[in-house]
């Protein structure tokens, strides 16, 4: 396990190191930094000097090494529209998108994953067609369709929930739901799919030789061999939830990460939108880190 | 004496589109204390479907039936599934196959021999680790210890073979059901496994239901056996009986197939049974082997024919072999 751990750690480390070679790329080929910290109005001479007071004229490889130092200072630049440190920035609105995801996740597995044997248990029964139809709406309804359906009753029919804004824990409710069951389906169905397969698996026939009771048979030798690729597909969509709720959290007005990176793309705000990329690619990173190693702590074949 | 498993006239019918597949149609099974029962017959035979029946572990949907079948007395027809399960691990035990697939690989070897024990014994965690141990080495696996914490990947499938028969017998049980358990291994490994069970059915007196495709297994390890064919037994003795003296034309065959050591010298060809199994999907009339059957007659396939006994030695043919005729021709 220590070994395979320090493998994951290094292949980790590679990864995140090409990231950050890419994201710097991609903010020195998109705009003349000089000319764009310049302004508009600035000539040439001007220009000139920025590039040299910025250190942009010297050569790429010393420039991405200071880059990479001031990241490591939690310096990830100045953003061009708000004149304020991006780190700031990304710092104030993290929480707001962190919890939104962490919750959002929780209440997709805490129901997706019950589902998911229950449907693999009743298979082509009416229970198992009626989980499947609940997961195929979940999958081709917009999720910004379905936040302004429950706006409409549970905000202003019923008034249950604030309209919008994060300021209370009541206003997270409705995205919370509408992201969960943007990610239910999927987990659900691979849940189900998992349990299908190992449900008809050798060992869990030596199991019910065993004389072992239905629980034991479920939730200690069926669930721990059928969730393997349910960990997996979490992670990722954990990843989806916090870079990818910039839908949600435009309709109901959450001022969170991805609707700053949604205006910041907007305003071309470069480096916060660069740092944005980096941020989320390095947390996939992490998540597959720590994907990685749950699923050798899981099965020990994985730890080869 | 009352016998320990008492079978009369199982069925096992597993629905499929548009009719069902009747696997097994009326077989009787009986086994005594300490006894060897092998089940021969081939792919499809319905050898397997008839013990996982007793186990009441069918695949989904397969349903079974039968006029008796008990266990000690108790009726396992009646028993529920909790009862069953009481049963299943403790007073009979089963192995498969597949020892390659039929241990969780999520967990330790010690893990899945004690839980076996610790739900049929109520027994303590030290109490099932020294148990474990114990069956470890009874089926020849040195460093028992060591084994415990190992995970099924790291076994040879020899090695899988022999945790998953101390798995059956952790609970001492009176009937160890294998079910091709050396079909998947090496020759030698095979030979080693047919070793231990002998060895261990005579050190524990447990009866033994062998089920095997495999001739020479029979021959070396049975007390009595039962050819099967398309869900029925054709013939059934002792094995002195069934392979000394082969009344049914179909064992008589079989024995022309396999291979006997030494006998190629003597230029003994090896016979093939020409056609195929029949369908199982319908009932079909008269002997299931009639269409296959060199000795066959016309009546063959028109009368049912029923399994007639003689001093313990049961045959269903209108025609049975003579003894002459095979002894002369496999040259026993």
């Amino acid at each position: 396990m220590l070994r395979y751990t320090a493998q994951r750690l290094l292949v980790a480390f590679a990864v995140a190191i090409s990231v950050s070679v890419i994201s710097f790329a991609i903010l020195r080929m998109s705009t003349d930094l000089a000319q764009a910290l310049a302004g508009e109005a600035a000539n040439q001479e001007q220009v000139e000097q920025i590039r040299i007071a910025y250190g942009l004229d010297r050569p790429l490889p010393l420039q991405y090494l200071d880059w990479l130092a001031d990241l490591f200072r939690g310096d990830l630049g100045q953003s061009y529209y708000f004149r304020s440190p991006v780190a700031e920035l990304i710092g104030d609105r993290l929480p707001l998108t962190f919890s939104l995801a962490i919750s959002s996740l929780f209440l997709a597995l805490v129901i997706a994953v019950p589902l998911g044997i229950i449907a693999a248990l009743k298979q082509n029964t009416w229970i198992d067609r009626a989980c499947l139809t609940l997961a195929v709406v979940g999958q081709a309804m917009p999720s910004f369709w379905f936040a302004l359906m429950l706006i409409f009753f549970f905000a202003v029919q019923l008034q249950w929930v604030p309209l919008s804004g994060g300021a209370t824990w009541q206003g997270l409710i409705l995205p919370v739901v509408v992201l969960a069951y943007y990610a239910m389906p999927a987990i659900m169905r691979l849940t189900r799919a998992g349990m299908v397969d190992v449900l008809a698996s050798d060992y869990i026939r030596t199991a019910r030789a065993k004389g072992l009771s239905s629980t034991s048979i479920l939730l200690k030798h069926a669930l721990r061999n059928a969730v393997m690729p349910v960990i997996a597909l979490a992670a990722v969509q954990f990843g989806f939830l916090l870079g990818g709720s910039t839908i949600v959290e435009t309709v109901f007005a959450l001022d969170g990460i991805g609707y700053l990176s949604w205006e910041s793309i907007q305003r071309a705000d470069f480096p916060v939108v660069q740092s944005i990329v980096l941020l989320f690619s390095l947390i996939f990173v992490v998540l597959t880190l720590l994907t990685d190693l749950l699923n050798a702590w899981i099965d020990p074949r994985v730890r080869g | 004496m009352t016998k320990l498993l008492d079978i009369k006239n199982l069925r096992v019918e597993i629905p499929i589109q548009g009719g069902a597949v009747h696997a097994v149609r009326g077989v009787d099974l009986s086994i005594d204390r300490g006894e060897t029962l092998c089940i021969v017959g081939e792919s499809g035979s319905g050898k397997s479907m008839s013990s996982l029946a007793v186990m009441n572990l069918l695949p989904k949907g397969a349903h079974r039936s039968a006029d008796r079948m008990s266990f000690l007395g108790t009726d396992l027809l009646r028993l529920s599934h909790r009862g069953m399960a009481r049963i299943r691990g403790d007073r009979i035990g089963m192995i498969f196959q597949e020892p390659m697939t039929s241990l969780n690989p999520a967990y330790t070897i010690g893990n899945q021999l004690q839980e076996v024990y610790r739900r049929h014994r109520r027994a303590g965690r030290a109490a099932a680790r020294d148990r474990a141990i114990e069956l470890l080495e009874l089926v020849g696996i040195p460093n028992a210890p060591l084994r415990l914490r190992q995970y099924p990947h790291q076994l040879s499938g020899g090695l899988r073979q022999r945790v998953m028969i101390a798995m059956s017998l952790m609970c001492e049980p009176d009937i160890l059901i294998a079910d091709e358990p050396t079909s998947a291994l090496d020759v030698t490994v095979q030979v080693q496994i047919l070793h231990l069970l002998k060895d261990l059915q005579t050190k524990l007196g447990i009866a033994v239901i062998l089920i095997t495709h495999d001739l020479g297994v029979v021959a070396r390890t049975a007390d009595r056996v039962a050819v099967v064919y398309a869900g029925q037994i054709l013939e059934t003795g002792t094995a002195r009986q069934v392979f000394g003296t082969p009344r049914h034309p179909y064992t008589a065959r079989l024995l022309d197939s396999m291979p006997i050591p030494g006998m190629m010298r003597l230029r003994r060809k090896l016979q093939a049974i020409p056609g195929t199994v029949p369908s199982l999907t319908n009932d079909f009339q008269g002997c299931a082997f009639a269409a296959r059957c060199d000795r066959a007659r016309p009546e063959c396939r028109t009368t049912e024919v029923p399994l007639v006994r003689e001093d313990g030695h049961g045959f269903a043919c209108l025609h049975p072999e003579t003894e002459a005729r095979f002894a002369q021709k496999a040259g026993v």
